[in-house]
């Protein structure tokens, strides 16, 4: 260094060179901490868009195989009927009725229910139905039985020495007024009513009633449900409480709805989940994105058996069972609807060729 | 420094040696926010897993007479080479509990997203809720008292980012609910 003050042209170069050193060190951390949080937060926003896809089937699942207070997880699908016009709008189609001895789920390897023409679906995936009830409301008129013979608008009318639900009426609980096909529950049986119409003749703009028989007496090309009393009727006796088949304090009515979720090519040749769900006219809706980059929707069973030992006591099995072993004719699980207890639901999406997973485990 | 002289040796050892040590210290930093930001990731996914795997042990607990199933899950790894099977065939309610807790950590070890990651899980009876380690579950075994699911997880191989976690926040106990 010469006698003026300041650096030389030397010490200004290894100055330089170590700040030039150590401002690169902590940018290349600097970079490769950003590199990792915004992996980390791609991963997390796919994580999350998965979970928030399941999570949507998720609702639907738990309330499948629930119509009101009926609930078929707890009871068997003899309890299950249909009432028809000879011609209803929601016709001979599978999603227009319960899928036999089942508990509201059940699923496919292929589009057996004629879901979508629109849509290529993915092979080795999945397609899950749900059927349930929605917006169930409470009947609100509970005449009392009061001579109600031949003729007369009760709640229960006698015809030809039976009994017939006639005069129901129900609140304005959401229901959808110009739907095609309802579920009637009570605790103890559910009926499937399907129409020929969509118009609001039921609804009065204030209540909704089932006018189900002409005069007591089951209608011509009308859904009809036959009462089955477990006490015979006295025209001038109140109606007790359960004597009735369905129980009368409990019925309900709410609109049926199968939904299906699948997985299918969409306009841009990219796979995603879709839905699908019934109309009131008694179609199936246009496919729905749910989630983009979705390859694959997996359902998995838990089935329920229960047998005697030697002692008499019960004892309860268990058996996993893939869609396939369900639909399969040789298989321990075939066909086993009416014995699922819970429902392994896994969603595998791929995005950037990173693959993301995620599983969720359904019970009632 | 003296009047119109350079740096002294010492001077510049001291001077770098403070430069280290910032950098030392920012990449610490960087380690902390990473291995956060790791975990959280880890943490999430492990809790999914959690849930799905308390949804099918309800199944199982529900018509069980005693308050709590008494089950004993004896491996605390990943997963065991469990002989039960229970696809497709009947499985009584022990074996089931073995097939699903043992097919639940199958999932987890070979998620992707949890290939770098050491997990430990376990299903037992714990009457004092003891935080698991990655050498034992802790749990006391006393069969009147709640089950409980125990997961806990090591970045694989990264002593460094492992050390550098603020708050070792790398566990899960859940009580599994019993009817």
């Amino acid at each position: 260094m010469n006698n003026k003050l300041g650096f030389s042209i030397l010490e200004f170069m290894i100055a330089l060179c170590i700040g030039a050193t150590i401002c690169t060190l902590i940018l290349i951390a600097y970079s490769e901490t950003y590199k990792t949080y915004l992996t980390n937060i791609k991963l997390l926003t796919r994580n999350q868009d998965l979970y928030l896809a399941m999570h949507v089937i998720k609702n639907d699942v738990i309330k499948s195989g629930k119509f009101g207070d009926f609930n078929f997880h707890y009871q068997n699908d003899n309890l299950y009927q249909v009432s028809s016009t000879s011609s209803p709008l929601c016709s001979n189609s599978k999603f227009c009725e319960l899928t036999p001895n089942g508990v509201g789920i059940s699923s496919s390897l292929s589009d057996l229910d004629n879901i979508s023409d629109v849509l290529v679906l993915t092979n080795d995936s999945d397609i899950l139905k749900l059927q349930f009830g929605t917006n169930d409301v409470k009947l609100i008129f509970k005449e009392k039985n009061t001579s109600c013979q031949l003729g007369k608008s009760c709640l229960i009318n006698k015809c030809n020495d039976e009994y017939y639900l006639n005069n129901l009426y129900f609140s304005d609980g959401g229901l959808d007024k110009l739907s095609s096909v309802y579920m009637l529950s009570s605790v103890s049986r559910t009926y499937l009513l399907k129409f020929s119409d969509t118009n609001n003749v039921r609804y009065d703009g204030n209540k909704f009633n089932l006018k189900l028989t002409l005069n007591g007496c089951p209608k011509q090309d009308q859904p009809f449900i036959k009462v089955l009393a477990s006490a015979k009727l006295k025209d001038d006796i109140i109606i007790p409480h359960n004597a009735f088949d369905p129980d009368i304090q409990t019925i309900s009515l709410s609109n049926f709805n199968t939904t299906y979720y699948f997985v299918a090519y969409g306009d841009d040749d990219k796979s995603g989940l879709y839905k699908v769900q019934l109309e009131n006219t008694g179609t199936l809706s246009k496919p729905e994105l749910v989630l983009d980059d979705v390859i694959k929707l997996k359902v998995n069973y838990i089935l329920g058996f229960m047998k005697l030992d030697k002692n008499g006591n019960k004892i309860d099995e268990f058996m996993v069972c893939s869609t396939s072993n369900m639909l399969a004719n040789d298989s321990m699980c075939s066909n086993g609807w009416d014995r699922v207890l819970a429902a392994k639901i896994s969603l595998i999406a791929k995005h950037n060729n990173i693959v993301y997973q995620t599983t969720e485990t359904i019970s009632w | 420094m003296r009047f119109n002289g350079g740096f002294s040796i010492l001077e510049v050892i001291i001077a770098m040696s403070i430069a280290i040590l910032i950098s030392l210290a920012v990449l610490k930093l960087q380690y902390i926010t990473i291995s956060n930001s790791r975990q959280s990731l880890v943490r999430q996914k492990v809790m999914i897993y959690a849930n799905s795997m308390i949804n099918q042990l309800r199944v199982v607990s529900q018509n069980h007479n005693q308050t709590y199933f008494p089950f004993t899950d004896n491996f605390y790894t990943k997963y065991s080479d469990s002989s039960v099977k229970c696809a497709q065939s009947l499985c009584s309610k022990e074996e089931f509990m073995y097939y699903i807790i043992n097919e639940w950590k199958m999932d987890m070890a070979f998620d992707d997203e949890l290939s770098n990651v050491n997990i430990k899980a376990i299903v037992c009876h714990d009457s004092l809720l003891h935080i698991p380690t990655i050498d034992s579950p802790n749990c006391d075994g006393n069969i009147n008292s709640s089950l409980f699911l125990k997961v806990i997880w090591d970045i694989k191989g990264d002593e460094l980012i492992n050390k550098a976690l603020i708050m070792r926040d790398n566990y899960i106990v859940l009580r599994v609910p019993a009817k």
